[in-house]
């Protein structure tokens, strides 16, 4: 049986990069996770349901998962040498939250013999650490190396146009949003419009797009780190590449970790941390 | 002043265990949300106003 474990939150992307992968596999194991400061987790079943009416019940395994301790051993391991090393770059949250799951899922492969892994990350946030491409490659790298096939079939795809503030108070056509739109860009809302299991092409920002995924906030001081302190002086490139230190490092650190779970299982470090 | 403020507000999180750090991140956030959501309001208000005016008021 080829089955697939997807990262998902339940919002567009995500359910997007399910509803582009599901019809090459024959079980799909949707994970959502939670941890403290992550709320309404359980909001991510909305679209669940959705994707079980299109594409058949029995395909899909929803689960939330807890990753408080991990998600704490990734933040927070080797403290004082990683704030030394790599200073206010350990305020970034998202990335951070991102590996926790990651190595989440990885575990769960491990665990129920799955060879296929993606997610509905997307390129078109340039200084959301959890996004950067780099730090893709390395998770790719990651997984290889336990014999998963990661991938982000959504990473191309273009973001809404009509989700900025002028649109917002009705003013889109002052910016020219979506008039000179190529036919080859395509955003994930449209194509999941197009596919018949979203009732519009953007509901990104929508209070229903609110109602269909968790919430967190602890990407605002990730981002005051990054646009009032860094990118300013430092400039883009230099803080993606900072973030992408870090989580090499992080990575090579429970890489040794995961192996470790691979040989010894109920006796390893990272089944308390799971 | 805006760097000195960001500064601030980011050595008191890189500072802080992990559930003190969550709190912080939520309390700023819900700063954040409301100082967004006035502005919006006031955005709103003022260019209703403004098409208002355009077709009531005469020079």
């Amino acid at each position: 049986m080829k089955e697939l474990a997807v990262l998902y939150s339940g919002g567009t992307d995500s359910t997007c990069a399910v509803a582009l992968m599901t019809p090459d596999f024959d079980r799909v194991h949707l994970l959502t996770y939670s941890r403290f400061g992550v709320f309404f987790a359980d909001h991510a079943g909305v679209n669940v349901q959705k994707l079980k009416d299109k594409f058949g019940e029995g395909k899909f395994i929803h689960r939330v998962m807890n990753i408080d301790k991990l998600f704490k051993a990734v933040s927070y391991s080797r403290y004082i040498p990683a704030l030394a090393a790599h200073g206010l770059f350990l305020l970034t949250t998202c990335g951070l939250c991102k590996l926790a799951m990651h190595i989440r899922t990885l575990v769960y492969c491990l665990d129920n013999n799955i060879g296929y892994v993606c997610d509905g990350a997307n390129n078109n946030m340039d200084y959301a650490s959890d996004q950067i491409r780099e730090f893709i490659g390395e998770l790719k790298a990651l997984y290889r190396r336990f014999g998963v096939e990661y991938n982000s079939p959504v990473y191309e795809f273009a973001h809404p146009d009509d989700s900025g503030w002028f649109d917002k108070m009705g003013m889109g056509s002052l910016t020219g949003a979506g008039e000179e739109k190529k036919d080859s860009v395509v955003t994930t809302g449209e194509e999941l419009f197009r596919m018949g299991i979203f009732p519009k092409k953007n509901m990104k920002g929508t209070a229903q797009d609110r109602r269909m995924q968790a919430r967190c906030f602890q990407l605002v001081l990730a981002n005051i780190f990054a646009n009032w302190v860094y990118i300013p002086r430092y400039g883009l490139e230099k803080y993606k590449k900072g973030c992408v230190d870090l989580y090499k490092e992080k990575i090579g650190y429970f890489s040794g970790l995961i192996e470790e779970y691979s040989r010894k299982n109920k006796k390893s470090m990272l089944y308390k941390l799971i | 002043m805006k760097r000195m403020l960001g500064l601030l507000i980011c050595f008191i999180g890189v500072l802080l265990p992990w559930r003190a750090r969550v709190i912080f991140s939520e309390l700023l956030g819900w700063i954040a949300q409301a100082m967004t959501g006035a502005y919006f309001l006031l955005a709103k208000f003022i260019i209703k106003s403004l098409s208002g005016s355009k077709a009531g008021v005469r020079l």
